[in-house]
């Protein structure tokens, strides 16, 4: 089960040297992440003439956490991935994901690209493309994942 | 300051494997997707990816980053080892704490004490408890009141020496 942590702000610092800092500061549960933001970069305005640093960023990050741990449930290490190359909406944008320790019964065991290729007829992995299709996620310049494009197995180290 | 959003705000979930390794997966989201809904998304595909996966999922979180796109540079000898430190009473009579990286010096007293009645320290009082309740403690009670609020120095790490040295 996930279970939802109080969030966090944290604002980033430069020093002279080049070195990071990050001051850190716990947020109200109830407080959406506009309303957050807002004041988090009020307060790093007040901060900013309290430091020889200089503000480099802000940032407002909620968090689930597994409570309690459940067990691997396979033996596939973690650097064997599933790769999902999506086509985005814009020309030329693709995004990609990946599923670490991906279950070798998602990947296929005859034909052309076995081995390599994911199953991506299999019902879960279908229902997870679906997801990325449909729902809201894109690639990291906010161009909506519309088509996938390639799954196969990758090892990342 | 021009605190820029980034074009998306960032879904991260860490992976633990049978062998003791992680992972993560990261999906993007459009900034202006409420977290509630961002949540309720990750918590759907956490779900399809652990369907998929021989890796347990111990979590993940949801990032909003806005960068400094003219950050003022900063001022020469600073340092991130020394630190204003500020503790805090909370509404159930703990106390939290967050310190600021090369606290300035004008801020502090001779005893290496943060003067709490320099403005900019009375501006950080109303920033943190003034106004709507945003900031808490880390047990999620309310911060009522600075406590404390003095210098210290923190060890230098190999990584954070300077390089031309």
């Amino acid at each position: 089960m996930l279970v939802p942590q109080l969030p966090l702000a944290s604002i980033e610092f430069v020093d002279g040297s080049g070195n990071l800092a990050h001051m850190q500061i716990r947020l109200k549960s109830e407080v959406t992440a506009a309303s957050a933001l807002d004041a988090l970069a009020a307060l790093a305005a007040t901060i900013a003439p309290m430091t020889d640093c200089a503000i480099t960023a802000i940032m407002v990050r909620y968090y689930r956490l597994a409570d309690p741990r459940t067990p691997p449930p396979g033996t596939e290490r973690a650097s064997t991935t599933g790769a999902l190359i999506f086509d985005c909406a814009d020309e030329g944008e693709y995004a990609i994901l990946r599923v670490p320790a991906i279950n070798s019964d998602f990947v296929r065991v005859d034909g052309a690209g076995a081995g390599v290729l994911l199953d991506v007829d299999s019902a879960p992995l279908a229902a997870l493309i679906d997801l990325l299709v449909d729902g809201l996620a894109c690639n990291p310049f906010a161009s909506d994942i519309v088509e996938l494009s390639a799954a196969y197995v990758q090892l990342v180290p | 300051m021009a605190l820029v959003n980034t074009p998306t705000a960032k879904l991260t979930f860490d992976w633990l494997d049978a062998s003791g390794s992680k992972a993560t997966t990261v999906v993007h989201v459009p900034y202006a997707t409420l977290a509630a809904t961002a949540i309720a998304a990750a918590d759907v595909i956490v779900a399809a990816m652990a369907a998929l996966s021989d890796a347990t999922c111990l979590g993940y979180s949801l990032a909003y980053v806005k960068n400094e796109t003219e950050p003022a540079a900063p001022n020469a000898g600073s340092r991130v080892e020394e630190k204003g430190n500020f503790v805090w009473r909370t509404s159930n009579a703990r106390s939290t704490r967050f310190t600021i990286p090369a606290i300035k010096d004008s801020l502090l007293l001779t005893d290496g004490g943060i003067n709490h009645s320099a403005l900019t320290v009375i501006a950080l009082v109303d920033a943190v408890i003034g106004g709507d309740v945003v900031f808490g403690a880390a047990d999620g009670s309310d911060i009522t009141s600075l406590l404390e609020a003095y210098q210290s120095f923190r060890k230098s790490t190999k990584e954070s020496l300077p390089r031309n040295r």
